[in-house]
Formats: structure tokens, C-alpha cells, sequence
């Protein structure tokens, strides 16, 4: 901030001098218009001393100049009129943007008054003017930005949309601001907004993915930011709402996913095929064998031993189509709040013939107190029975098979372990892919453990397995407790952290 | 008749082949695994091995042939499998098999391809001595895969670009041992 003065008598100079220092504002004299003209345009001068007599020009055309610079709005302008100040003379002068007059014959003190004045008036005038060009420059980004933006107030009413955010809608801004959000979401997904509205007030930011309803009906995937709004004193007056249209982005995962699923059944169907042509093949040739030892005299022997054949493989097929019914019927089950140590008590009871069948025992170690999990019993009672299958005829002899049910954390975890012969990290790297058997000569599908696996993931859960060759082996569930799970909106939060 | 060589893990379909292809008369050893396979061959020395294709352990049958044919080049081999696809059958033939089954076939099926592969050439390279191929006859298709097979073995010694016809017989027979 400068004094600019701009006059040729030595007594003005001297009291604005005096000012000047008073102030502690430094100072620059012009001594006739001209130049003071030319250093106001130059260096910008904001608080400016114009003496209306001044020699080489007229000293009100210099304010009007000044004011026509780009920054020569900020600038405190005070005219040291000379003589008449008759209301028609002052008005004249204000008239040409001065800010202020003095009439002669004037003071240091009052002179440093007013200009104490113009500095915080120049302070004031410069500040507006940089929030005015934020506010243009925010116009701006929100003027052209490809992302819908707009501003709701505390009952989430639009109060201002850019034109992406209206064009996402197919409507103009207009037609938004003063509508309430709702009318811009497909019915069906009004939960869905509602919850991440409610979650976004009490945590300041949440997102979702849901239908938004265009103004003629049709409908598009959008992803959707809300950041809270409050003001100084921290309450809530609205938020602010981003938009994006995600449609395609859904539509080619949505692809991919397919793509995947249909390369699975792919490989389903081949292992199918390997699966049921190996039996076919077999009772084809003991068909082939019985035929002809029907015809020779003593063959019967021969005979019923391949009828024995063919049974045994047409039952193997029978399994395999059984199994693979099983697996493709995976469907999304529903889950509910249960007791997992009761389903352990009930797949006791479904093992019973196995276990005692391969001479094993069977301990169940249950944790007290175990909170309820939102599971399908009779999917969960599957799963568990296949594991504790796959352990009794993991092929070892005097088997123990001890089931467990414990939390961890915010899961609760179910485990079966054996102390059988465990197995080699290559078997246990494919337990989990259909038709992987160790045991097919003794009647394996080799779909129990891929099923089970199935299972818990629609559970939302993990299944994972621990084996060392010779100490037996463990499968271990985990299961996520109610409200740790993962909604897709809930999701979607986390990763906007 | 024929020495044959059954390799073939599911058990009840080994033993079924094994008595139906002895009661027309070849003389046959089974194993159920590739290092049986081996070990039997280095006593019994078969003509004909009838192996399956997608053996336990996923140790693949086609590799059980080329190491048995690596210790008999005039060996004829025969590849049954529970689950075929058309890159499979190229793979088997340009391996030099002389019938590729898809299971489930007719016992007679097996048993023509047994007889023919008894009749079978065995064909191999006098560059790099592998077997290239055992058919009862060298017509257009087996040419063709001779032929492919020198542009593998001594790209030099062929053009590039003989049409699609391939090479006549005779030009590319030279490399050949047909035994």
C-alpha cells in the first residue's frame, strides 16, 4: 500500500509528508498530472491524493482515469478541492469517482484520518473483488464441468445444479432447483439414497450407486458423492451432491462378469464330460464283456463280475449327476441370524454313519456365548458335512475330527480339523475345483469341498484350508457377524474414505 | 496279433479292455500309471500302447507315448480320452498317434484301430530320429505332416511356400525312415 500525491504546492506536500509518516505509508509525488498518470497506471497506486489545481492537466480527469484501470476500482480516491465546495461543485466531483474531498485549508491529522479511512476501505474493496473473481472462476469449473454438481439445503431441496448435473436428468437447471432430491431417484432404489442421505449427515461424506430417474422416465446408473455442508457453528445446512453417469462403466462389468461365468460353465461342462464319459466307458466294455461270456459255456463268473462292473459305474454316474445338480442349484440363498452351534449339533448327527463307518471320532470344542450369525442352516449344515466327510475319508487310520466354533474378531470362525495324513501343497492348492478327487476309485465326485466352498461365499464368508503332510489338516469358515457386513453401499463409503 | 500295452487309471474299464482284447487273441499288460507304464514296456517291449489321455495327476497320456516312443521308435500308439476338443486331436496326431477314441466307443472301434495300427508304418525322422507318425497308409494328410514337421526340424531344406497342397509325397518321403 502507497500514498500517490499528485499536486505542485509545497505545503500539500509537506502535510501529506507529515501523514505519510504518521501512517507509516510510504509516499510518491507527482508534480503535475501527467505523471502522476502515468504512475498511477504504471504502479498502481490505491490510496491517491489528487489535487485538483495541479499544473499540466485537470486533476478531476485523472480520478476518472484512474478509476477506468483494471484494478482502479480497489483504489481510495481523495480530491483536496480548491475554493468552491458548493453541493453543485461536490457532487461534480464526486461525480468522477473521487471517494472523498478535502476543502482547503487542511490539516495533517484530518488528512491522515481520512486516508486511515481509505486504506481500510482499499482493504474491503480488494477483498470483495477477489471473492467476486472466485465466485467467477467457480462458475466457471461449475459452468463446464462433466460431473453434475449442485447444492441442497437442510431439507435437501436443489438449490443450485450446474448443467451437467440437469443434463445428466435430462432437464434444465431450472427445472431442478426448489425440487426435493427424491423425485431424481428411481423408486425401487429410495432405500438405498435414503440410507447413504442419513449416513452422509452423521458422518459428513457417503456415496452410493443407484437408478436416477430422468424427467421423461427412462432411467441410468449413476454414482453419487454427497459431502455434508455446515455452517461456522457446525450445523447442518445441506449438502453437496456430485454426480456421474456409471451406466456403461456398469454394463461392460456387468459383461466381463458374464463373460467369466459363461467361461466357468465352460469349464464345468468339459469336466463334466471327462467325468461321466470315464463310467460310460467302462460299462460300455463290461457290457461288451458280459455279452460275450454269456455266450461261453462256464462264463458266469465272468459275467457277474462285469454286471458288478456296469452297476458300479452307473451308480458313479448317477453320483456325478447328482453332485453336478447340487453345484449348478447354487442359487443366492437367504440368510438369517442363527445359532452356528446348533447347526454343528444337527451335522453331528448327519455325519454320524460316516464317522463311525471310518472308525473316527468325532469331539465338538463350541465357544459359550457364541453370538448369532446370519447364515442358511441347512446350507450351512451342508457345508459342514461335507468338510467332515472330506476329513473321515481323508484315508488315515483311528481318526480324530474335532469341530470348533469360536469369534475372531468380528467374524466367527468354524473350523473342522483332523489329525489324518494331511496332504501336499499341490492337492491342497486344487481341493477347492470341481471334480478334484484323491479318492475317485473309492467314489469321490470331487465336488463336496468345491460346493462347500460355493456355499460359504454366498454366505459372505471365507473358506481356507491348512495342511502339513503327516499332522492332518484343517478347514477353516469364517463367517462375517451381522453389521460388519459389507452392503454395496456401505462399500462404496470405505472407498471414498 | 499284437503285443499291446493298455495304460489306463480307472480300473474297471482296464480290466474289461484287458480281457476283451485278449479274447481276440493280442497279447496284453496293463498299468494304471505313466512310471508303470514305462516299467512294464522296458520288459514287455509292446508294439501297440493303448493309453488314456487324461491319466491321475494330470501327468498327461500323450506324455506317457512320446517317452515310450522315445525308447521304440516303431512303436504305434492309440490315445483314448474321456473329454476331446479339436486342438487335443491335432496335438495327438501331430504326435504321431495312429487312432485318437473319445470315450465312451465300441469295443470294435478300439479293436479296428488296434488291428490297423498292427498293420501301421511307423514313420520317423532321419534328421532328428523322432517319430513322426505310425499310419497303415501315407496318403495326402500324412504328407502334409511330414511336411510340416521338416519345416520344423531343417527349415532349410523346404520352401516356405509349397501351396496348400503341400509338398508331392515323394520330395519330402527322402527324410523319412518308414518302418
Amino acid at each position: 500500500l502507497r500514498i500517490l500525491l499528485v499536486g505542485d504546492s509545497a505545503v500539500t506536500c509537506q502535510i501529506v509528508g507529515a501523514a505519510s509518516v504518521q501512517l507509516a505509508v510510504p509516499l510518491t509525488v507527482c508534480a503535475d498530472v501527467t505523471q502522476g498518470w502515468e504512475t498511477a497506471r504504471q504502479e498502481g497506486h490505491p490510496l491517491l491524493v489528487v489535487d485538483r489545481t495541479s499544473s499540466g492537466g485537470d486533476g478531476l480527469e485523472l480520478c476518472r482515469r484512474v478509476r477506468s484501470l483494471p484494478r482502479g476500482s480497489d483504489a481510495y480516491i481523495l480530491v483536496l478541492a480548491d475554493g468552491d465546495v458548493s453541493p453543485a461543485a461536490v457532487a461534480a466531483l464526486m461525480a468522477t469517482g473521487a471517494d472523498d474531498y478535502l476543502a482547503a485549508p487542511i490539516d495533517a491529522g484530518t488528512l491522515a484520518l481520512r486516508l486511515e479511512m481509505g486504506r481500510r476501505l482499499v482493504t474491503a474493496r480488494i477483498e470483495r473483488r477477489r471473492a467476486d473473481e472466485e465466485r467467477l472462476a467457480t462458475q466457471a469449473v461449475l459452468e463446464h464441468a462433466l460431473d453434475g454438481i449442485s447444492r441442497l439445503d437442510e431439507r435437501g431441496v436443489f438449490v443450485m445444479v450446474n448443467p451437467s448435473y440437469a443434463g445428466l436428468l435430462g432437464c434444465r437447471p431450472d427445472d431442478l432447483v426448489g425440487q426435493h432430491w427424491s423425485m431424481t431417484v428411481h423408486p425401487d432404489d429410495h432405500d438405498l439414497a435414503c440410507a447413504s442421505y442419513e449416513r452422509m449427515r452423521a458422518t459428513g461424506k457417503a456415496d452410493f450407486e443407484a437408478r436416477a430417474l430422468r424427467r421423461d422416465g427412462s432411467c441410468f446408473y449413476k454414482h453419487v458423492v454427497m459431502v455434508r455442508a455446515t455452517d461456522r457453528l457446525g450445523r447442518f445446512v445441506g449438502h453437496h451432491c456430485f454426480m456421474r453417469d456409471v451406466t456403461e462403466q456398469r454394463r461392460m462389468v456387468e459383461e466381463i462378469a458374464r463373460s467369466e461365468r459363461l467361461a466357468s460353465i465352460g469349464r464345468l461342462a468339459a469336466g463334466i464330460a471327462h467325468e461321466i464319459n470315464n463310467p460310460v466307458a467302462g460299462i460300455l466294455m463290461a457290457a461288451e464283456v458280459a455279452v460275450r461270456a454269456g455266450r461261453e459255456p462256464g462264463g458266469e463268473a465272468i459275467l457277474e463280475a462285469a454286471l458288478r462292473q456296469i452297476m458300479d459305474d452307473a451308480k458313479r454316474c448317477g453320483r456325478i449327476a447328482k453332485s453336478v445338480l447340487q453345484f449348478a442349484r447354487q442359487e443366492v440363498i437367504e440368510t438369517w441370524p442363527a445359532d452356528l452351534n446348533e447347526v454343528v449339533r444337527r451335522a453331528r448327527d448327519l455325519t454320524r454313519h460316516d464317522v463311525e463307518a471310518h472308525h473316527a471320532r468325532l469331539a465338538l470344542e463350541l465357544a459359550d456365548h457364541l453370538p448369532q450369525v446370519p447364515l442358511n442352516p441347512t446350507a450351512m449344515e451342508q457345508v459342514l458335512v461335507n468338510l467332515v466327510r472330506n476329513a473321515v475319508q481323508s484315508g488315515g487310520t483311528d481318526i480324530t475330527v474335532t469341530v470348533r466354533t469360536e469369534q475372531v474378531g468380528d467374524r466367527i470362525r468354524l473350523s473342522v480339523e483332523d489329525d489324518g495324513p494331511g496332504m501336499p501343497e499341490d492337492v491342497m492348492a486344487r481341493i477347492f475345483d470341481p471334480f478334484f478327487t484323491t479318492r475317485r476309485e473309492r467314489g469321490g465326485t470331487g465336488l463336496g469341498l468345491s460346493l462347500a466352498h460355493g456355499l460359504v461365499q454366498e454366505h459372505g464368508g471365507t473358506i481356507t484350508v491348512e495342511s502339513l503332510p503327516g499332522r492332518g489338516t484343517t478347514l477353516a469358515v469364517d463367517l462375517p457377524l451381522a453389521g460388519s457386513e459389507q452392503s454395496g453401499a456401505a462399500h462404496g463409503e470405505s472407498a471414498a474414505g | 496279433m499284437a503285443r499291446v500295452l493298455l495304460v489306463e487309471d480307472e480300473q474297471g474299464l482296464r480290466r474289461s479292455l484287458t480281457a476283451l482284447l485278449s479274447s481276440c487273441g493280442h497279447e496284453v499288460r496293463e498299468a494304471s500309471s505313466p512310471g508303470e507304464a514305462l516299467a512294464v514296456a522296458d520288459v514287455f517291449a509292446p508294439e501297440i500302447v493303448v493309453a488314456d489321455w487324461m491319466l491321475k495327476n494330470h501327468l498327461h497320456g500323450l506324455d506317457v507315448l512320446r517317452q515310450l516312443s522315445g525308447l521304440n521308435p516303431r512303436l504305434r500308439t492309440i490315445l483314448i480320452t474321456g473329454f476331446s476338443s479339436p486342438q487335443l486331436r491335432e496335438a495327438a496326431l501331430r504326435g504321431g498317434v495312429v487312432a485318437f477314441l473319445e470315450k465312451p466307443f465300441d469295443f470294435d472301434t478300439l479293436e479296428r484301430a488296434v488291428l490297423s495300427a498292427a498293420a501301421a508304418h511307423a514313420v520317423s525322422c532321419t534328421h532328428c530320429g523322432a517319430h513322426v507318425l505310425s499310419a497303415p497308409r501315407i496318403g495326402d494328410a500324412e504328407a502334409r505332416l511330414l511336411a510340416s514337421h521338416l519345416r520344423e526340424c531343417r527349415p532349410s531344406l523346404l520352401p516356405a511356400a509349397s501351396g496348400a497342397a503341400g509338398p508331392p509325397l515323394g520330395e519330402v518321403l527322402g527324410h523319412f525312415r518308414v518302418a
